[in-house]
């Protein structure tokens, strides 16, 4: 319309023009066109900058749209009862011929995820998915209907014999589809007499110590009454048995299992019903899962020499983390010491040594000795070898805080602890140096006791001395030094390590070579600065030893634990700078390590908001996959972190011989759409309107985008200019 | 019920350890007007006491600290001690100790009168109450870790047997503040030639056995916080109360 109403105008003015130089003087009608040209010279400049557009709106009519989703799973491909194949094939040709006339179809294939194919391509499929997820079929036609035919009514016929075995839930994504769907169950429904483990629900995350529950839904046919004995297993082990009865067919019985699991990591379960005799298949009589267990609290084992203010301090630090579990012992006499008044008069326990360092040990995630001497409190060496296992191939963690009865003097010299502990010590004799001083601290994140540098830098400062240290020879090669002490020099010529640390074997190991920490929170105090620092400090070192998400940069995740193979893993790296905010231009790599031990890089992963980055990996085949994410920013690494997720072979597609009737029928009355059996000659009756509607659509065309105006313009003003100049008036 | 063959050893026995801050300080607060160590000697005993029956590292010498300044904050535990009533700590003064307990330092108070209610006492209330405004002294649980930190519940007793029970202010889960009212350290002097210089009444040697054990309690509850009632403590401690027909109360 403004197209129109220009062109317009500009006529009026030339037609106007016109009649005016008619009438008037040579000189007159030159200024006159001149004026003329010009003006329709600027009116089309004018034009193009407002660029105006036609808009229009259209109706348009097309068919109701339909998605066929045809199942090709491997459990699709099983012949035994019924060739689910033929099957299919059959429903393609004969079923969808009617449906054809009225409704636009769009075919798909589908297993773990959905392609559009043509129904050709349908007819010549390999069966060879190794899950059929069915939810995630259904929201990817509800995805593509809505980009691609939006407004327009549509819905979905599924060919499939039913035996979702993903763990996402096809109800719940149908709801969320709002399309009608048409279910044809290919295959034969159960007979015989047979007793299934349907499914076993459980949370992907437990924690160890703590009670969890997984309730396995079993189901039979033929079987109503029958009592089946049902045990719940970790690898072998039976952990929990119950009976439960079988009810109608088809119909599920909820068998709710507690177990408590002792170990973290990523556990194997299983669910399983005994075979009975007669059973027309025993492949399902058991259901495979996985927990990922996780600590419930970190479990602290602090030993003290002697009762002293660093142990009352300290301990108070970790008493107040409520993730901290503090079993502790002190030395509170010695054998030496005169009993005054009778023994049955004192709360002392004899000291558990045996209990602690051969067999809870593993119970434990941090084991502290502080002033406690290794010569005189009845430790054979294979105590102290225990704790170095328990570091290096354990993953525990080891503090040895200093004191005159610590390192060297405390006889650790040439033990097991001596090559477990970052720094270098002396023997008995080593020197216990009793004046004041400031720790020097090193530039580290560990020292980052502030939020930014500067503020971290002014705290150091502001730190109060220290007294007493262990004069140690030196930090070894492979440690890195928090603090060093300001004036003392070890064998290498630097100044000795109050504060060390190293990551020895799968553990991790820190020396504090003075036990006055407590010093800190008194004197910052009397500053008026609060004990913050002195907290937050000990806090971020005990955060390293345990390894908590807190204290890494970069932290790999993924939204489940547990996946089939054939299952999308959703990959996702939170990046933060070394001030621990989220970092947005980093460059993030995934490495991928298979199940067969088969390496591969997914370079540069898609940024996703507020450091995060993600990607998807297929899961092609079972067993572990370890995920190791590494953030780099401008050249430098800003860290890694590795997660370990397991893919199940979905066995449950061999173990798909029957048809999943219940399931299909649950899906079509839901969504309102209806459910037929393929080897029924009934035809499929879709609800949707078959006729052809219109859609309004709005089109809009640039007006102003043409070289035409360009070119008008410039002959516009070069007609000006030509005139100007034979008139001499240039 | 005394091994005298200790009591014999222990008394030829002065041992103490070497200045160095992680050991035990008697840090005794000096204050303005009354009288801040009516028990010049008590420490010595008490301290020769602590090394020689405990894992305890004590220093003989014993330490007078102030409010005026910053020196206290170099000792996490302080005594107060007193016969009288003292001049009020300025707000500077206050400050100084209200820090001193965020820091986390532990505070020792004996009444060295043995008396309820002595003006002693009453300078303690209202300077404590500038400290910890609203808080104020309550009975101390015999649940509390403080009874079970050495010795098994040992009686509230010290020359006297004024108030049955220590006074105490909790912070962050634990004593921060613990009162005697009974005169603990006045049962601790001895005269040149080793006799007790006051008498315990009415409870006689058994009300001082009583309350060397309490003493012994209390130092080492100021190095070893609750740690007594870590719950692989408590079961062994219930096991020896019962031995012993004693009822255990649990902590709440």
């Amino acid at each position: 319309m403004a197209f129109e109403f220009s062109l317009i105008a500009l006529l009026a003015v030339a037609v106007a023009a016109a009649s005016f130089a008619l009438t008037w003087s040579q000189a007159e009608r030159k200024r006159l066109v001149l004026l003329v040209l010009r003006s329709a010279a600027y009116l089309i400049i004018l034009f193009v900058i407002v660029r105006p557009a036609l808009v229009k709106n259209e109706s348009v009519t097309g068919k109701t749209m339909l998605a066929v989703l045809c199942d090709t799973s491997k459990s699709m491909g099983l012949k035994e009862p019924v060739d689910k194949t033929a099957l299919l094939k059959k429903t393609l040709k004969d079923m969808l011929g009617p449906i054809k006339k009225n409704y636009g179809l769009e075919f798909y294939s589908f297993a773990g995820s959905a392609q559009k194919v043509r129904e050709q391509e349908l007819l010549q499929a390999e069966f060879n998915g190794e899950i059929t997820d069915l939810a995630g079929a259904i929201l990817q036609v509800k995805e593509d209907f809505e980009r691609e035919k939006p407004g327009q009514e549509a819905g979905i016929i599924i060919i499939s014999d039913g035996n979702h075995n993903a763990s996402s839930d096809a109800l719940s994504a149908a709801a969320e589809a709002g399309l009608q769907v048409y279910t044809v169950g290919t295959g034969a429904a159960r007979s015989g007499f047979d007793l299934e483990v349907a499914e076993a629900t459980v949370s992907d995350i437990a924690f160890r110590n703590i009670e969890t529950t997984v309730t396995a839904r079993v189901r039979g046919i033929n079987a109503k009454g029958i009592k089946a004995y049902v045990v719940l297993k970790e690898g072998a082990t039976v952990l929990a048995e119950k009976t439960a009865e079988i009810g109608d067919d088809g119909a599920d019985t909820d068998v709710v299992f507690s177990f408590t699991p002792k170990e973290t990591g990523l556990i194997k379960y299983s669910v399983a019903i005994a075979p009975l005799k007669g059973e027309s298949s025993t492949e399902n009589n058991s259901k495979e899962f996985a927990v990922s267990v996780l600590k419930d609290k970190v479990r602290i084992l602090y030993i003290s020499g002697y009762p002293n203010p660093e142990y009352r301090f300290l301990r108070q630090v970790l008493k107040t983390n409520p993730n901290y579990e503090v079993v502790s012992f002190i030395m509170l006499r010695e054998a030496q010491d005169l009993a005054f008044f009778p023994e049955n008069s004192m709360t002392l326990i004899p000291f558990p040594a045996t209990e602690l360092f051969a067999r809870d040990l593993s119970g434990f995630d941090v084991v502290i000795l502080e002033s406690f001497a290794y010569a005189g409190n009845g430790l054979p060496p294979e105590y102290l070898a225990n704790l170095a296992s328990f570091v290096e191939k354990q993953g525990g963690a080891f503090v040895m805080i200093g004191g005159e009865d610590s390192f060297g003097r405390g006889y650790y010299k040439s033990t097991a602890i001596d090559a477990l502990l970052p720094v270098e010590m002396k023997g008995p004799d080593e020197t216990f140096s009793p004046g004041f001083f400031k720790m020097k601290p090193e530039e580290h994140p560990l020292n980052r006791i502030a939020y930014t540098k500067e503020e971290s830098e002014a705290a150091w400062e502001a730190m109060p001395e220290l007294e007493g240290c262990n004069v140690l020879l030196r930090a070894k090669p492979g440690s890195f030094v928090l603090g060093r002490h300001p004036t003392i020099k070890g064998t290498d010529g630097e100044l000795i390590p109050i504060i060390a640390a190293w990551q020895k074997g799968k553990g991790r190991v820190l020396s504090v070579a003075t036990n006055t920490t407590w010093r800190w929170s008194m004197e910052l105090a009397g500053n008026g600065t609060g004990t913050q620092y002195y907290s937050k400090y000990w806090q971020g070192l005990f955060n390293w030893l345990t390894n908590a998400p807190d204290v890494k940069q970069v932290r790999a995740t993924s939204d489940k634990k547990v996946y089939l193979k054939g299952e999308q893993i959703k990959a996702a790296c939170l990046a933060l700078d070394e001030y621990y905010r989220p970092e947005d231009s980093a460059v993030v790599n995934l490495s991928v390590t298979e199940p067969s031990g088969k390496k591969s890089v997914i370079s540069n992963l898609a940024f996703s908001g507020s450091g995060a980055y993600e990607c998807g990996v297929e899961a092609k085949e079972a067993g572990k996959y370890v995920l190791e994410a590494s953030a780099f920013k401008g050249g430098k690494e800003l860290g890694r972190d590795s997660i370990v997720v397991e893919a199940f072979a979905s066995s449950n597609e061999e173990k798909g011989r029957f048809l999943n009737e219940k399931l299909l029928k649950s899906l079509a009355e839901k969504t309102g759409g209806a459910y037929i059996n393929a080897g029924s000659n009934s035809a499929l009756k879709i609800k949707i309107r078959p006729a052809m509607h219109s859609t309004v659509v709005r089109s809009r065309k640039e007006a102003w985008d043409s070289p035409i105006f360009l070119l008008l313009a410039v002959l516009l003003l070069a007609a000006d200019w030509y005139i100007r100049r034979t008139s001499g008036m240039l | 019920m005394i091994n005298r063959m200790a009591l014999l050893a222990l008394l030829l026995l002065t041992a103490s350890f070497a200045a160095a801050s992680n050991n035990l300080y008697f840090a005794h607060l000096k204050y303005s007007g009354g009288n801040w160590d009516p028990e010049p000697f008590a420490w010595s005993e008490i301290c020769d006491f602590l090394v020689n029956t405990t894992n305890i590292r004590a220093v003989k010498e014993p330490v007078a600290v102030t409010l005026r300044g910053k020196e206290i904050y170099k000792y996490p535990v302080i005594v107060v001690t007193g016969d009288s009533g003292f001049e009020e700590w300025s707000s500077a003064e206050t400050e100084t100790l209200k820090r001193y307990f965020d820091g986390g330092g532990i505070c020792i108070i004996d009444d060295s009168t043995g008396l309820n209610n002595s003006a002693f006492q009453k300078s303690i209330t209202r300077e404590f109450e500038k400290v910890f405004p609203g808080a104020g002294f309550t009975r101390v649980k015999e649940s509390s870790a403080l009874f079970f930190s050495f010795y098994l519940k040992p009686g509230v007793y010290g020359s006297r047997q004024s108030v049955p029970y220590l006074s105490g202010i909790e912070r962050n889960n634990q004593l921060a503040v613990i009162f005697s009212h009974n005169d603990l350290f006045g049962i601790w002097e001895k005269d040149k030639l080793g006799n007790w210089f006051k008498d315990c009444v009415p409870g006689g040697e058994f009300q001082r056995f009583e309350a060397m054990k309490l003493t012994v309690n209390i130092f080492m509850y100021a190095l070893t916080g609750t740690y007594k009632l870590d719950a692989i403590h408590t079961e062994y401690i219930k096991k020896k109360l019962e031995q012993l027909n004693l009822k255990y109360e649990e902590k709440k």
